[in-house]
């Protein structure tokens, strides 16, 4: 082919499985980029009410892109250590396109830094088969909490913003929409970047981003921990 | 004339009915007397309200009282009132009339009392035309002359809008032209100021550069006496535009920058130049914004593609020096892509350049085409399900993810070709494409005989043509679709052409159009000894053997021949016509072969004939004349078979 002559120069032919670098964020021609990658980002809630008018904010707000509905269903599972420390994963599939791959994450601690305009910690994003479930399982995961999202995902360049509801299902299996059970009479709404650990930071963009967005949600750096260490509520 | 008129006046009821007997007769409900009256308005009184103690109700109360009290005391104002009204309006009505109608001449008619008859009057109006004109043609007249008037009034309330649109029409209007401006650009306000954008950020760009332009207003009208006024950013206030050439140069002087083509602004050419501004004529302001938003996105197309040369290292170098970049495709030109800029001024024209090559221009819009698609390609990148997948992924990179792919071929999903790597394959193939053009054009005026189709395809693809070149006998064009049609598929790729022929040859040809001249000449002369050997066959004539450019040819056994066989060959590129001459048996050269048909391969004389002196259109027409000429005889067959 003639692509073939001009083609670019020649790419190192490493012969080694690492699927973790290959799920990279888009960038140009060739370049290979070795690193992790971190998610910044920023929460909010919204009153059930009053989504319409962040819809209607986020849609003057966001890329000319029509808004995508999606429905996940959620899933993580924690491994209890000798140690005492406990390690999650989050499993998470798409009921609304189900024929893509199931998506296995897991996060990273929250970085502290009082100077930090946002969240920053480390994750790790794959995609898998369906099976992911009873691999876990096999290596002593437990499945912890379940839930459903089901909302709207919007785009501003490269931050991400998700506007969902989060519902849990009367029965397990069950994900039609009459077994839904809300959880909260909120919606939550996530913006978040995921860029190299390292790289240019994202946080000034967030928090613009965030002040555009001032009158109907106020979106913060939420500590988690402070959360997590209140009592669980059952599910 | 006695004025008083009598009126029947009936009062207005509003009785209900209560029933309608089966007879027809119909019951009223009786209204209310003055008593039953009374008796409602005192149940109305709320005493209860009173005791409370609000003075203003009580009072309040007490003028709807008197409110209601007052019908009691003349039922019939309100129907005096109106009878009033309404002889006021008649009086008016027949003052106009008596104005309109006005002869002094005329005397009212005398209506002829009938005995027996009350005396009514019907109001007299002076007559128009004479004492003896009849009511009806009083009353048509009159009737005329009402109607002339609502004419009258109607044409004057719409000559009055019409006048005033008139009006508003000749002067300008900050608001209408902003209206206009706003069909065309996003507009919003910020605090005092009108702001536009006219980026391509909506459409999926993401070059950083500032499209904001204000909107202001222009009491003075000072051009083209418009009230709106439009400031652009620094850098957008002048004109940038695209240059692609295609230029010779020497083999090793690609680098060199010849003088001349610098600076002379004759030289350089663009669509939007001598195409689009030369075509609209637009308001002034809309003309600015276009122009801008124009050499916004040549900024951005140069700066995506000078980019892309400091990335891609391809074996032929790219050469970047200012806003100038180049390169060589082939050996001797090379393509060259530059942004110029000028100061705008509304209303200039470029001058047309007619020596510019089409192709150009083509080029030109590939490359604009291909920055648009990479916007459409970042703005309609697949959102991921789930949410917490990473962007940007197109759908098969995600599904990858489960997929047995090994390392490289997922590295190839990554890869994107660079604009400036399509854009010189497109140059590539529009310098192939004029070269095989001129050399088929050289080619088909040079050569008369035998006749030369070129098809060239209407929807071109800018890195792959093809062309199918026909070749005919004029007179004898029957004769080779026995054989099949001569024809050839011509693809003009990008490095390269390839020639397909009919029996499914395929040739490669270079860049070198002189290859491609030398197999059409093949063709033509291979055409041309096919066609015969079509030909023969009509004529009754037996092939002995054929194979491509060379022919054995036997009389029609039915016929005596002055010859033998005729042998065409072609050789050194022309045609070369062998007769075979019957001479008589010589003396047996071996002893071996005895039998007297091997003399065939020994004892024959060939004569070459000069076939070019014989008469005839072309050389198929000169064969066909000779070899009829050969036979002595027609063949019987023709006779017997009417």
């Amino acid at each position: 082919m003639n692509s073939g002559k001009m083609g670019a120069a020649g790419l190192d032919q490493e012969i080694g499985y690492n699927p973790i670098l290959t799920a990279t964020v888009k960038n140009e021609q060739g370049v290979r980029d070795v690193g992790t990658l971190s998610e910044y980002s920023l929460q909010g809630s919204v009153k059930d009410e009053f989504v319409e008018d962040v819809k209607n904010r986020l849609r003057g707000l966001c890329d000319n892109v029509e808004c995508e509905p999606f429905i996940d269903h959620e899933i993580s599972y924690s491994l209890q250590s000798s140690s005492g420390n406990a390690v999650t994963m989050r499993v998470s599939r798409s009921l609304a396109q189900s024929k893509m791959p199931w998506q296995l994450k897991y996060v990273g601690a929250l970085e502290t830094g009082k100077n930090k305009s946002c969240l920053m910690r480390n994750q790790v994003t794959v995609g898998c088969s369906e099976n992911v479930t009873s691999f876990l399982t096999e290596l002593g995961f437990r499945a912890d909490t379940e839930f459903l999202s089901k909302g709207y995902l919007y785009r501003k360049g490269r931050i991400k913003v998700v506007l969902s509801k989060l519902c849990k299902m009367k029965e397990p299996g069950q994900h039609q929409e009459q077994n839904l059970l809300p959880l909260t009479k909120s919606h939550l709404v996530e913006v978040s970047v995921t860029t190299l650990t390292g790289g240019e930071d994202p946080g000034p963009d967030l928090k613009h981003f965030a002040e555009m967005l001032k009158p109907q949600v106020k979106l913060t750096k939420v500590d988690h921990r402070e959360i997590q260490s209140h009592t669980r509520p059952n599910f | 004339m006695n004025n008083d008129v009598q009126l029947a006046i009936e009062g207005q009821k509003e009785c209900f009915i209560q029933e309608i007997a089966l007879n027809g007769q119909e019951t009223w409900i009786q209204p209310m007397s003055m008593s039953e009256q009374f008796t409602r308005a005192t149940q109305r009184i709320d005493l209860f309200k009173e005791l409370d103690g609000n003075e203003t109700e009580v009072k309040k109360e007490a003028e709807a009282s008197q409110s209601k009290a007052e019908p009691k005391e003349n039922p019939w104002e309100e129907v005096r009132k109106n009878i009033i009204d309404a002889l006021t309006e008649v009086r008016v009505l027949h003052d106009v009339l008596a104005v309109l109608n006005h002869n002094t001449n005329a005397a009212p008619p005398a209506n002829p009392q009938q005995p027996g008859q009350p005396p009514q009057k019907i109001l007299q109006l002076a007559s128009i035309s004479g004492p003896e004109s009849s009511s009806s043609e009083q009353l048509r007249a009159a009737s005329v002359a009402a109607k002339k008037k609502s004419f009258l009034l109607a044409s004057k309330v719409i000559k009055e809008g019409a006048e005033r649109l008139e009006r508003s029409d000749k002067q300008p209007d900050f608001h209408q032209e902003l209206q206009v401006l706003r069909q065309h650009y996003r507009l919003r306000r910020k605090g005092e100021k009108i702001l536009g954008d006219l980026s391509f950020r909506t459409a999926g760009s993401s070059y950083p550069a500032l499209g904001e332009f204000e909107v202001m207003r222009d009491a003075d009208c000072s051009r083209e006496n418009c009230p709106l006024k439009i400031r652009l950013p620094h850098e957008l206030q002048n004109m940038a535009w695209l240059s692609i050439k295609l230029v010779r140069c020497d083999k090793n002087d690609s680098l060199k920058i010849d003088p001349t083509e610098q600076g002379s602004e004759e030289q350089t050419v663009s669509t939007y130049h001598h195409v689009i501004s030369n075509k609209y004529k637009q308001k002034g302001y809309l003309e600015e914004l276009r122009q801008a938003q124009h050499s916004l996105f040549t900024r951005e197309l140069f700066s995506q593609l000078c980019r892309e040369v400091s990335c891609y290292r391809p074996i032929v170098p790219l050469y970047m020096i200012g806003d100038h970049i180049s390169t060589q495709i082939f050996p001797d030109t090379k393509l060259v892509i530059e942004l110029c800029r000028k100061p705008f001024k509304a209303g200039d024209h470029m001058p047309f350049d007619r020596s510019a090559e089409r192709r150009w221009f083509c080029l030109e819009q590939h490359l604009t085409k291909l920055l648009r698609e990479h916007h459409v390609a970042s703005k309609s990148c697949p959102a991921p399900h789930p949410t917490i997948a990473t962007m940007g992924m197109t759908k098969k990179q995600r599904i990858a993810a489960t997929k047995p792919y090994n390392l490289p071929r997922i590295e190839r999903m990554k890869k994107t070709v660079p604009m400036i790597h399509k854009i010189i394959e497109a140059a590539k193939h529009a310098e192939l494409l004029r070269r095989v053009e001129k050399e088929l054009d050289s080619i088909a005026k040079e050569i008369a005989e035998p006749n030369i189709h070129i098809h060239w395809p209407i929807i071109q693809n800018p890195v792959h043509t093809s062309i199918k070149v026909h070749f005919s006998v004029a007179g004898y064009e029957m004769c080779t679709k026995q054989f099949g049609m001569h024809s050839m598929l011509l693809n003009v790729g990008i490095d390269g052409c390839t020639a397909i022929q009919r029996d499914g040859n395929i040739v490669e040809l270079g860049t070198d159009t002189a290859e491609l001249r030398r197999l059409i000449e093949g063709e033509l002369l291979s055409l041309q000894v096919a066609c015969l050997a079509g030909l023969v066959r009509i004529i009754d004539w037996t092939v002995l053997s054929s194979s491509k450019g060379c022919l054995l040819l036997a009389p029609p056994a039915s016929s005596q021949s002055i010859t033998g066989r005729v042998s065409v060959r072609t050789e050194n590129r022309k045609i070369r016509v062998y007769i075979e001459e019957k001479t008589p048996s010589a003396t047996l050269v071996s002893d071996l072969l005895t039998d007297p048909k091997w003399q065939v391969l020994t004892h024959t004389e060939w004569r070459e004939v000069d076939w070019e002196k014989l008469a005839g259109a072309n050389f198929v027409g000169k064969m066909d004349l000779m070899l009829s000429c050969l036979c002595k005889t027609v063949t019987d067959k023709v006779h017997k078979n009417p």
